[in-house]
């Protein structure tokens, strides 16, 4: 059964096309990568399925329910996160509570208006498992905006996994990162896609190519390919959106 | 001893200080009448910051909450006579109400279109209460006689003496503090702080944050209506300049000046407000002209307010011990 499916999907910035007719299929359980070159379409997507942004045309279906224009709280709270492109964490909030922040989201303890929120420790236990997970043990009281990038950027992959979605969207999860937070990062996405779906936008073949299943490669707009890695590897499109005309012969 | 002073002063310490500070402030100050007008302007001014200092939403039209809660209690003293609890109940509900139905037409806003559409919606109630002159009094106001706190078949107690009222109003401005340093710590109270930090991370999140807007800002309106009816008490008058747009710009200042990043910042902003507009005044005539100086100087160079550089202090000398 599709989990996602996008059906005739269009955006335009008034004359700008960034998303232009995509028609789409996601499986249960696949890891899926998106790439294209800058300005294909990919964050523009994205947003459109979290309700971030309206489409100018077309449906979006998760697990066969029209979510086209919910907004966006509906549906999170149906199973879809998304980490993003630019670090979205709550800055001045410690590490321990952007996590509970994420896990109280799905209690119910969001109108409790008395007790002091460190007193549900329940959340609390939860949130530090998570802490462990994402290798942020022994922050847990630092300031968010006190972290390194690669800090940052697992405790933002933390929140995600934090609200136990259904489906993960990951935008350029390794943006920015050395190579050792890449390896590190790769084993976390394995940790928490098991059992999940997961679309990501990733730039860096190596982490697309170890990661996913199927790859879908947008380029204005457009999906000009969608396969396993080893066919997109091969597909002379592929090619000529990333390298220019001068292949062509 | 000077170690606990800097280093283990947690809230819990400044709310007992604040009560204590309170508590005895009657000891020190003959005039019972100012200290008491501190009490009520706190609690406005505590109200308003849960949406300025926690939501980050700037309602430049608060005396609508503050007026109404006022003028609820003026009329059903003057026209029923009724019970002194029984016409702060109804004024808090009154502020409420007002809050709630501007909050739903105003609360999608951001930044300025914000402080317009409630300042625009405060101006609207005034000039109506401005020309419904038989039942609001118009600029002239109505009096009331201040009636006795009492439950009836119970106990009975005149409030004429100013250490009386005092004190009757100390106690619901610490049962306010406590309430509000309840809502703050609670996992209601950690929804508003990642909304302010981050809106869209806590869409994504799954919370609804227009309810969670909404719902702190009828608090504030409820909380804005209980320093209106005390108020209304204290001074034993109402008329429609509590209404106007004049006395939100008041608290917004009272507010900015004391600090917006904590609870008591507007206890501070209240004091030196009243102190300013009760002392100054009487020496000189254009005492809002230093007020606006003062304003001008916090705004470009302490954003934090006298609360928050007092706290900023706190710090760097509890580093250095």
């Amino acid at each position: 059964m599709a989990i996602l499916k996008v059906e005739n999907l269009t955006k335009n910035f008034g004359g700008v096309c960034a998303v232009r007719n995509v028609q789409l299929e996601f499986k249960e359980g696949e890891l899926c990568s998106i790439i294209g070159p800058n300005g294909a379409g990919k964050t523009t997507f994205f947003k459109m399925i979290m309700g971030l942004l309206p489409p100018t045309s077309g449906n979006i279906f998760f697990q066969e329910k029209n979510i086209t224009h919910l907004p966006t709280h509906k549906i999170a709270s149906l199973g879809i996160c998304q980490t993003f492109q630019i670090i979205s964490i709550f800055p001045n909030l410690s590490v321990l509570e952007n996590i509970r922040m994420a896990i109280q989201s799905r209690s119910k303890y969001n109108f409790s208006f008395f007790n002091s929120a460190s007193k549900y420790l329940e959340l609390q236990r939860m949130a530090q498992e998570i802490v462990n997970d994402v290798h942020l043990a022994g922050r847990e009281s630092s300031n968010a905006k006190n972290l390194s990038y690669g800090e940052k950027r697992r405790l933002e992959i933390g929140i995600t996994a934090a609200r136990d979605p259904v489906l993960i969207l990951l935008d350029e999860p390794t943006a920015g990162m050395s190579h050792e937070e890449i390896l590190d990062t790769i084993k976390l996405i394995q940790n928490i896609s098991a059992r999940k779906t997961v679309i990501m936008v990733e730039h860096n073949i190596d982490v697309v190519f170890s990661l996913s299943s199927r790859v879908i490669v947008l380029n204005r707009g457009e999906v000009i390919s969608d396969g396993s890695p080893k066919q997109i590897q091969q597909d002379e499109g592929v090619k000529r959106a990333y390298l220019g005309k001068q292949n062509d012969t | 001893m000077s170690r606990w002073l800097f280093k283990g002063f947690q809230d819990t310490h400044i709310f007992f200080l604040w009560a204590i500070f309170f508590l005895v402030l009657p000891l020190f100050v003959s005039n019972r009448f100012i200290i008491t007008e501190i009490l009520a302007y706190s609690l406005f001014g505590i109200s308003f910051n849960l949406m300025l200092g926690y939501v980050g939403l700037l309602s430049f039209g608060h005396a609508l909450y503050f007026g109404s809660g006022a003028y609820t209690m003026a009329l059903l003293l003057i026209h029923f006579k009724v019970n002194i609890f029984v016409g702060i109940l109804a004024g808090m509900g009154i502020g409420a109400i007002f809050a709630l139905m501007v909050g739903l037409l105003s609360i999608r806003q951001y930044g300025v279109y914000f402080s317009m559409l409630t300042l625009g919606f405060a101006e609207m109630v005034y000039f109506i209460a401005l020309k419904m002159r038989d039942l609001t009094g118009g600029e002239n106001g109505l009096a009331i006689v201040r009636p006795p706190l009492e439950i009836p078949g119970l106990f009975s107690m005149s409030l004429e003496s100013p250490l009386r009222l005092y004190y009757f109003v100390f106690i619901f401005l610490i049962l306010t503090l406590f309430i509000f340093r309840r809502i703050i710590d609670s996992p209601f109270g950690k929804v508003l702080d990642i909304i302010r930090e981050n809106e869209t991370r806590a869409r994504t999140l799954g919370y609804n944050v227009e309810k969670f807007k909404l719902i702190a800002f009828v608090i504030s309106g409820l909380f804005s209506g209980l320093a209106g009816t005390l108020y209304c008490l204290i001074i034993k008058f109402v008329h429609c300049g509590d209404l106007q747009w004049l006395k939100s710009g008041e608290v917004v200042i009272m507010t900015l000046i004391g600090g917006t990043g904590s609870l008591y910042g507007p206890i501070v902003g209240a004091i030196i407000n009243t102190f300013l507009s009760d002392f100054i005044s009487l020496l000189w005539q254009r005492w809002l002209f230093v007020l606006g100086t003062i304003f001008v100087i916090f705004v470009l160079y302490m954003r934090e307010g006298v609360w928050g550089e007092m706290q900023r202090l706190q710090k760097k000398l509890g580093r250095r011990l």
